[in-house]
């Protein structure tokens, strides 16, 4: 008994610490975000640079900036002072790129007529910042804060404990270790309490900090929100408490057009843009061969990240397959059928918040002992790290499907099977494109960690889990072993199939879509 | 029998009264509109004659027969059209005959003659997003008609129109009414439009505001079409504003 109680006084002091730097992380991602976000909507030429920059950058594996970081900050601070400041740097570059979206995006759809006034008034640009531009973006700054904090847990796990090369760093008081240690010790009973107070903190943090704030922020829209006649309490009912956790990113997608956009644009308008592709693409082979000619290992490398990928692919897309299977049904029902749907959304986005990498210790082991388990477990994590944003994305964009829809299906009596093909599955299609883009970015972002899993630090450096070939392994490997060109190969590749696959795909579908609902 | 009675009719939401003791009635071939000073549940009361929403005191019976959820027998025309945006224009009207059991050749054959007695011909295989306003409204019509309803529930139908695009439709919509073949026999439409109200109907309930009861039912026996310059017609203008301004 006496042990349980100091165990759980060691798990609250360990979530406390974990907490801390959580909240660092997300003060400095605020401030940077609304300095970012303020800075590409305003300026034209900034917006240009930053809006790509930061979309590319949102998209990959935060892992990947492990070495980089570790040189830099391990090597440049104390001991101590150094693992937490680079921990705290890490867990910010996985919060910062939403929020600055979410600055990005309120501030430039801020009505003109309001800048308009702020020129009437002569006010300096100070005054406009605190008058205008940042009350316009806090309400999206608290929704999107949310986001933000389910993607740091996610890292957190990871970035508390990490190896390059063959160094070991661990922060001392940590819930993320400490909940793999536990895991690791093999009792049930202890992992399940330290899964415990994580979702208690995690629950706490929902009611104590994330509802004030979005309320505060918000407090402006209220009367407008509130304008809710009989005729739209259903949409008041279902989705007071959803507080739109994943806002869609498809407006994302269309600055991916721009980048798209800014090719063809050299080209004078009427004429085609295909010499340019074609000449970007023969600088592309030029540049390449060069690479590969007088650095032909680095040819080596490519085939290797090549095959890792579409092996991964394969395995990414695979899982998406499922997740539609199980999100699709579940939100239609929640949406559309379900009265109590307020309820489950609740609980929803407290399991959402759990992270597969927390889970990730238990699922090994719980798996150890079945045939292609390594698969499994990886399948399992891709799942887990997709499904959240694919339910949440569908939910979000339900807040726009207009209630009388649903009034049109009573009021012809559609037959619940026929409902289907005509309301629900087209009611939701485009928030089925947004959960997609986000639920297949947050697939990539957990490879690194659902293809290959040490104990690293806890008792050892053992591999426990370990798919055959792999981008995600592949990246892991590289960095353990300290071989940053491998590691810029791999990202290079998965970053032009994350491009290609959003032009050929999400774009095209969103663009179908966009046409029609309009 | 009236087709539709409206029997003390009242809802509540929360502790806040919106509708009370309600009551009027629809006769064959008669054209109903309801009017109010605006967010006083006009269009509450239609949801409720159209039984999507329950009343908590009172009843509606259609033909005799209480209304506790959708009749087939009544159709819904709404303020903003409620079209579904990915179906084209032929199968958003095909969704009105969702509750028959034609095979799918005649109900295609029944919308295809709805979307070009509206005037739709040429916008089959589009989709709702290619159409103005007023078109989009006569997909919507063409919609409620598409069962052959006995009754028509319209909430507000012109008022997300152009002053231009409304005065021809509602013209056109009162001739299809009104010219026998319609198998249509009352409208209930809720308006805010006094001169819509009196232009087209042979009775208009005037409710009084919060919560909303019946002020005064107006029988109108003007012939049609109507004149809005006419003495008569300025006369009853000016009277119902003097109920609504009380």
């Amino acid at each position: 008994m006496q042990g349980l109680v100091g165990l759980l006084l060691l798990l609250i002091l360990d979530a406390s610490f974990s907490w801390a730097r959580m909240l660092i992380a997300l003060f400095i991602s605020i401030v940077l975000s609304i300095a970012i976000g303020i800075l590409a909507a305003r300026s034209k030429p900034a917006g240009r640079v930053i809006i790509p920059v930061l979309d590319v950058l949102q998209t990959l594996p935060i892992l990947a900036f492990f070495p980089f970081v570790i040189y830099i900050v391990v090597a440049a601070l104390p001991n101590y002072i150094g693992i937490n400041a680079s921990v705290i740097l890490l867990i910010t570059t996985s919060m910062i790129w939403n929020i600055a979206f979410g600055v990005y995006e309120s501030v430039s759809t801020i009505p003109n007529n309001l800048v308009e006034v702020s020129s009437l008034y002569r006010m300096g640009r100070l005054e406009r910042l605190r008058k205008i531009f940042i009350p316009a973006c806090m309400p999206r700054v608290a929704e999107q804060s949310v986001l933000s904090w389910a993607i740091g847990l996610f890292y957190l796990v990871t970035s508390e404990i990490f190896s390059t090369g063959s160094s070991v760093f661990a922060v001392k008081y940590g819930i993320g270790v400490e909940i793999a240690s536990l895991a690791f010790s093999g009792n049930a009973l202890y992992y399940a309490m330290g899964i415990g107070v994580f979702v208690a903190f995690v629950v706490a943090t929902r009611f104590l900090l994330f509802k004030p704030f979005e309320r505060y922020t918000s407090r402006y829209m209220e009367p407008q929100q509130r304008h809710a006649q009989a005729r739209a309490a259903w949409r008041v009912r279902a989705f007071s408490g959803l507080a739109s956790i994943h806002m869609p990113k498809i407006r994302i997608a269309a600055h991916r057009g721009r980048l798209r956009k800014a090719i063809p644009r050299l080209a004078k308008r009427g004429q085609s843009s295909v010499p340019y592709y074609v000449m970007l693409v023969v600088a592309a082979v030029v540049i390449l061969s060069y690479i590969f000619v007088n650095y032909s290992y680095l040819w080596g490398y490519e085939v290797t990240a090549f095959v890792s990928l579409l092996a991964s692919f394969a395995r990414v897309w695979l899982a998406f397959g499922a997740i539609c299977l199980v999100a699709v049904p579940i939100s239609v029902y929640l949406i559309f059928i379900s009265k109590k749907s307020s309820k489950y959304v609740t609980l929803f986005q407290i399991l959402a918040s759990i992270p597969a990498t927390i889970l990730l210790p238990a699922i090994v082991i719980g798996l150890a002992n079945v045939p292609y388990h390594n698969e499994i477990t990886a399948f399992v994590i891709f799942f887990i790290s997709g499904v959240w944003y694919m339910i949440f994305g569908m939910l979000a964009s339900a807040r726009t499907i207009s209630p009388e829809i649903l009034e049109v299906k009573r009021v012809l009596g559609i037959r619940e099977i026929r409902a289907w093909k005509s309301v629900y599955l087209g009611a939701l299609l485009p928030g089925m494109i947004t959960g997609g883009i986000t639920a297949i970015a947050g697939e990539w972002n957990a490879s690194i960690v659902a293809e290959y899993f040490t104990k690293t630090g806890i008792s050892g450096t053992a591999v426990i889990n370990n798919v055959y070939i792999g981008i995600g392994r592949l990246l892991d490997v590289s960095l353990a072993s300290g071989n940053l060109a491998l590691v810029a190969t791999a990202l290079i590749n998965m970053t032009a199939m994350i491009i290609i696959v959003d032009m050929l795909v999400w774009k095209r579908l969103y663009k179908k879509v966009a046409s029609i609902w309009g | 029998m009236h087709i539709l009675d409206v029997n003390d009719v009242s809802f509540s939401y929360g502790d806040i009264g919106i509708l009370n003791d309600i009551s009027f009635y629809a006769d064959n071939d008669e054209f109903i509109s309801i009017i109010g000073p605006s967010g006083c549940g006009k269009s509450t009361l239609l949801r409720i004659i159209a039984g999507l929403i329950k009343p908590s005191g009172g009843d509606v019976l259609f033909m005799g027969k209480r209304v506790d959820r959708p009749e087939k027998g009544m159709a819904f025309v709404f303020q903003d059209f409620a079209l579904m945006p990915w179906l084209t224009n032929l199968e958003n009207v095909k969704l009105g005959l969702s509750v028959t059991d034609l095979p799918d050749s005649e109900k295609e054959k029944r919308a295809l003659a709805l979307l070009k007695m509206l005037g739709l011909d040429g916008f089959e295989e589009s989709y709702p997003n290619v159409l103005s306003g007023g078109m989009k409204q006569r997909v919507g019509i063409a919609r409620a008609m598409a069962s052959n309803p006995k009754v028509l529930l319209m909430d507000e139908p012109f008022s997300s129109l152009d002053e231009l695009t409304a005065t021809t439709l509602r013209n056109e919509v009162i001739q299809l009414l009104k010219n026998g073949k319609s198998p249509i026999s009352s409208v209930v439409m809720v308006s805010h439009n006094v001169e819509e109200a009196i232009e087209l109907s042979d009775k208009v309930v005037v409710l009084s505001n919060k919560p909303a009861g019946v002020k005064r039912v107006l029988n109108i026996k003007m012939n049609r079409p109507r004149n809005r310059e006419s003495k008569e017609f300025m006369k009853m203008v000016d009277g119902i504003y003097a109920d609504l301004t009380e």
